[in-house]
């Protein structure tokens, strides 16, 4: 359900301080030996553009916008289960599998459009296309006259529209009007030109860097999936074709006005579930014994918070600070007990108690990040660093013993937090866990499910942290204090700007080549006291977004 | 096979009694009804003995692929007369019951169609760069090949086993390869089509039974709107393959590459649902799984519909190729309270309870590719059945729960058509330097087993795609040593 938009259609903040900023080291910890001086050579060129694909959920929306009036059902497509975004083009593998599942979930969707317009032809045609195939071509072309440009998203001339009527022709005229407009439509759904994200028009000659401006037209779908996760409207199409994206300020303009339909929160949404793992938890069990009301219900109540936070964060003020220190959020009634508050309905508005702050202390990170048993320290020490502060610390090498310490062991010290400290004792993991296990211990008053405790065994819980060993700095009492320090830091600005600039096009920053767009990025973040929203029109109008390398994509 | 096979080997004894338990299935039901390698007739095959068929059954390769190595001790047999310091090459079926090993035992009754080797290693895993060694080996153990790093990821540097084979033995109009997942890809996945190009396996059960087993057209008097549909799907794809020939000339380089590859795919399928629609294809029942992952069946009935669907689709020759890719055990598997892999894996060289507790875990898997073989052959095909004409090999991403790579035991079975060589155990002393002798980690020997590379080659020579190497060709210990990664591992061959 839509009733709002994403963003509450206010001025841009005024232009807070700008803070200035040291270079500070964002490696993490040394790594040991690592590389062995053998660097592979990348597989997608520095600074390219490379052709992406619709995700699944991209596809997906897509369709339900391209057919309004159709119960679309849903198309799955397998993705590579690599690490990052969908959106990564180096991880949008052609299968077997794909194509099949493509086709058989284009086959499924044909065959609801057909039952839909066998009642209502205007759901999809200008009018009921009849049994005269002679009749009913005319019909299929004056539909693709609108439906071809709309799919493609761009222009198509007559000769193209032809090679689709003709076929409807020959395929209505050997099965009947009813399948042959299935098979057209099938045979557009699979077509490169929906499926991909082509861009081939050079508008100008090359610039030094072999880069050349997205054309207008282009630039429409660009806004579009990256603002919606789905296809241009009709607006936006016309906005293209007239040659208004062809300028930062037509950008701009269009991108407010995507901002501010409710179609943004579906990629609001897909941004935040990718980039803080919010499907984690659903394949997450715990030990039935010490937790017995952790099931599937409350998995899904988990779950489903996430998204309604993000929604709601978005509907505030879509700030980092309210992301990483609001107290209110939704949830379910199930919800309400772990959180020790009453939730009177589904998705009822509620306050947290202190000592909840912000995603970092929901329960769908809390349980995700922990063993069956006992929280993980380290497993969320490493989630904050690599998310938040976008310096992962290399991984453990199997070569020493990293195995959580249990309480039953015979001899285990009293609380969580001491036999985690103890067992990085090892000098080879000092290094790392310093970082890791400072800020994976401001987590302790969470246990595995994420509730909240006071004790650990008969001991207080001690949730000191320290970001000593990164590039913030400095020391904290629980999550909730680490959230506020996270929302003012620079370097968590520096990190978000990053993720949404992979997100945004599809590919990993390359260190050089992008540094002027990153840095001008995190710049309006920062400089708009972390509203996302300015650091969005910031990535619509850099260079990366408004250029791809030249004769085509690479 | 042996006549002294103990008929106790019922298939739930093979597991844990938690998994036992759970195994209220189907699949279960009906092989122990049709009873192992019995004469029920199972499916059809194409090559089935009432066909009389013209042709001999084409070879084929099952993979199954698990997750955290073994404990050694739980694999290896040092049968009387054999010393640490010698190879040997010893018959499965001279063997009793009481001499093989935990992870054997449950094998015990398929053991002379089995050959276990012992004495391999992933030493090019071993020796690529230091990194995180569940993703090094997952990527190294079915390519041989070092592993590509990028900002996107980790990739694998060359195509897996399963990959070339199809290349070379698919037949034309079929899939060349079905790549499954019990839950999900582990680590990124070991099934890669080239370097940098993950195969990202079907883990839908449903989706995979609906489009290798779809409804037959009903009769051809009155085609419904959906038979016709399906029928013109060629025409469709014709179309859709002639936009990515109109497009291609315009791209370049790695986009190029990538919208040529869909073509041909697309091509591909084009041909596919042509010949497909001239092949009779006996219909496995309809899978069912449990969708609540609190419950173990969430993982056994999803590999049981695997299998089932592989033996169907084997059978039927839709494919000649299938990887099924296990994900982590569950800790109701092995009935524990803590974390398989952190708790427990990591622990299983010098933790009692975690020996004991990934002993069994070796051990449940055994069930599982037991229950693999038994489906295989339950189905009669020329003068014997469907396991007689596969290799299927059940290997994993780590030598062991402790992350090494030093001794990798991996499991051959089936005939490969008369070409492997079956029911033996192939013990080979380490004799090759390990390429990655680091001075401080504990437990590393100078001497670990042979590349593993040369059991693959063996494996896809076996299965009529000869290979005289795959990955890497050679490498240099820290010490400088060279050591060879190609040839083939003769032992396993007729």
């Amino acid at each position: 359900m839509r009733t709002s938009g994403v963003f509450r259609a206010t001025a841009p903040t005024a232009v807070a301080l700008a803070l200035l900023l040291g270079t500070f080291a964002l490696g993490g910890c040394p790594p040991s030996t690592d590389e062995s001086g053998k660097k592979p050579a990348p597989i997608v060129a520095a600074a390219s553009s490379p052709v992406r694909r619709l995700t699944t959920d991209e596809l997906n929306r897509t369709l339900r916008d391209l057919l309004p009036g159709v119960d679309v059902p849903a198309v799955a497509v397998t993705e590579d289960p690599g690490k990052g975004f969908a959106q990564d083009a180096a991880h949008q593998v052609v299968t077997d599998l794909g194509v099949e599942e493509l086709r058989a979930g284009v086959n499924a969707v044909t065959a609801a459009v057909a039952a839909r317009v066998a009642v209502d032809p205007a759901v999809l045609l200008p009018r009921a296309p009849g049994r005269d195939v002679a009749e009913a071509t005319i019909v299929v072309d004056e539909w693709l006259q609108s439906f071809l440009p709309r799919a493609f998203r761009r222009p198509v001339d007559e000769a193209e529209r032809t090679r689709f009527v003709d076929f409807f022709a020959a395929r209505a005229t050997a099965d009947g009007v009813d399948v042959g407009l299935q098979l057209v439509l099938q045979a557009i759904l699979q077509s490169p030109s929906f499926l991909y994200r082509l861009e081939l028009e050079d508008t100008e000659p090359a610039d030094a860097r072999s880069r050349v401006p997205v054309s207008s037209i282009e630039m429409a779908t660009r806004l579009s999936y990256f603002l919606w996760g789905t296809m241009p409207d009709d607006a936006l199409l016309q906005a293209g074709v007239d040659g208004t994206l062809a300028t930062p300020e037509g950008v701009t303009a269009e991108a407010h006005r995507l901002l501010e339909d409710p179609r943004a929160m579906d990629a609001i949404q897909s941004f935040h579930r990718q980039w803080l793992d919010f499907d984690r938890v659903l394949r997450t069990n715990k030990d039935p014994g010490r937790f017995p009301q952790y099931n599937e219900f409350l998995r899904g109540a988990m779950r489903r918070e996430a998204d309604r936070f993000v929604e709601l964060v978005f509907q505030t003020d879509g700030k980092l600070r309210t992301l990483l220190t609001s107290r209110q959020t939704r949830i379910l009634p199930g919800l309400g007990p772990m959180y020790g508050v009453t939730a009177t309905e589904d998705d009822a508005l509620v306050t947290l108690p202190p000592e909840r702050s912000g995603i970092l202390t929901q329960a769908q990170f809390l349980a995700a990040r922990a063993h069956t048993v006992e929280g993980s320290p380290v497993l969320r020490g490493v989630f904050v660093l690599e998310r938040l502060l976008c310096a992962a610390p290399p991984p453990p090498s199997g070569n020493v013993d990293i195995t959580p310490p249990t309480a039953d062991e015979p001899g285990a010290l009293a609380t969580n937090r001491a036999r985690y400290a103890a067992h990085v004792e090892q000098t080879t993991c000092k290094s790392c866990h310093a970082s890791i296990d400072g800020i994976g211990f401001g987590f302790e008053h969470f246990d595995a499910v994420g509730q909240y405790r006071t004790t650990d065994g008969n001991e207080p819980v001690d949730a000191s942290g320290s970001l000593q060993a990164t590039a913030i700095g400095g020391t904290f009492d629980g999550a909730a204090a680490l959230g506020e320090i996270l929302s003012d830091s620079p370097i968590v600005a520096e990190c978000v700007a990053r993720q949404w600039f992979r997100f945004a096009n599809g590919r990993y920053e390359d260190a050089d080549a992008d540094d002027d767009d990153l840095q001008a990025l995190k710049a309006a973040l920062v400089a708009n006291d972390g509203d996302v929203r300015a650091l969005l029109l910031a990535i619509v109008t850099s260079d990366a977004f408004r250029t791809r390398a030249a004769g085509g994509a690479q | 096979m042996s006549n002294h096979r103990s008929r106790s080997s019922s298939p739930s004894s093979a597991s844990s009694s938690s998994l036992s338990s759970s195994l209220r299935l189907r699949r279960r039901r009906f092989l122990q009804s049709a009873g192992l390698l019995g004469g029920t007739l199972f499916l059809p095959s194409l090559w089935s003995p009432r066909a009389r068929a013209q042709q001999a059954p084409p070879r084929r390769l099952v993979v199954m692929f698990t997750q955290h190595g073994f404990v050694y001790d739980s694999v290896k047999v040092r049968p009387p007369g054999t010393s640490e310091t010698a190879d040997f090459d010893v018959a499965l079926s001279d063997l009793d019951e009481t001499s093989l090993s935990r992870v054997l035992l449950p094998l015990a009754d398929v053991r002379d169609k089995l050959t276990v080797v012992d004495g391999l290693a992933m030493i090019s895993a071993e020796g690529d760069v230091v990194f995180n060694e569940h993703d090094k080996g997952t990527r190294h153990a079915l390519t041989g090949a070092p592993i590509l790093r990028t900002d996107s990821g980790t990739f694998a540097g060359g195509p897996s086993l399963d990959q070339l084979v199809a290349r070379a033995i698919a037949a034309e109009g079929r899939l060349p390869s079905l790549a499954f997942a019990v839950t999900g890809a582990t680590n990124g996945g070991a099934i890669w089509r080239d370097a940098g190009q993950a195969v990202p396996p079907d883990t839908n059960v449903f989706g995979a039974f609906a489009r290798l087993f779809p409804p037959t057209n009903g009769n051809g008097s009155s085609l419904s709107s959906s038979d016709r549909v399906r029928a013109a799907q060629g025409s469709v794809l014709d179309v859709v393959a002639d936009q990515y020939d109109a497009l291609l000339p315009r791209l370049s380089g790695e986009d190029r590459q990538k919208l040529q590859l869909h073509r041909d795919l697309i091509r591909a399928a084009e041909t596919r649902v042509q010949q497909l629609q001239q092949l009779q294809c006996v219909r496995p029942d309809e899978p069912s799984v449990d969708d609540d992952f609190s419950h173990l069946a969430f993982y056994e009935s999803r590999f049981d519909a695997f299998v089932d669907i592989t033996a169907a689709a084997l059978a039927c020759d839709l494919t000649r190729v299938v990887t099924i890719q296990m994900s982590q055990l569950r800790n109701d598997h092995v009935g524990i309270a803590g974390d398989v892999h952190a708790d427990y894996a990591h622990n299983s060289e010098t933790n009692p309870a975690a020996i004991e507790v990934m002993s069994r875990y070796g051990e449940v898997h055994a069930g599982h590719f037991r229950r693999l073989l038994a489906a295989l052959d339950a189905v009669p095909e020329g003068n014997g059945t469907l396991l007689d004409n596969c290799a299927v090999l059940w290997c994993s991403e780590l030598a062991t729960g402790t992350h090494k790579f030093n001794i990798w035991p991996a499991f051959v079975a089936g005939g490969a058509g008369g070409a492997l060589r079956t029911g033996r155990y192939l013990r080979f002393v380490p004799d090759t330097p390990n390429p990655n002798l680091h001075p401080t980690w504990p437990g590393v020997t100078r001497l670990v087993g042979r590349p593993h590379q040369r059991l693959l080659t063996a494996v896809a020579t076996a299965v009529g795609a000869p290979l005289s190497s795959i990955g890497g060709r050679e490498l240099f210990t820290t010490e400088g040593e060279r050591v060879d990664l190609t040839g083939v591992l003769d032992e396993l061959l007729v």
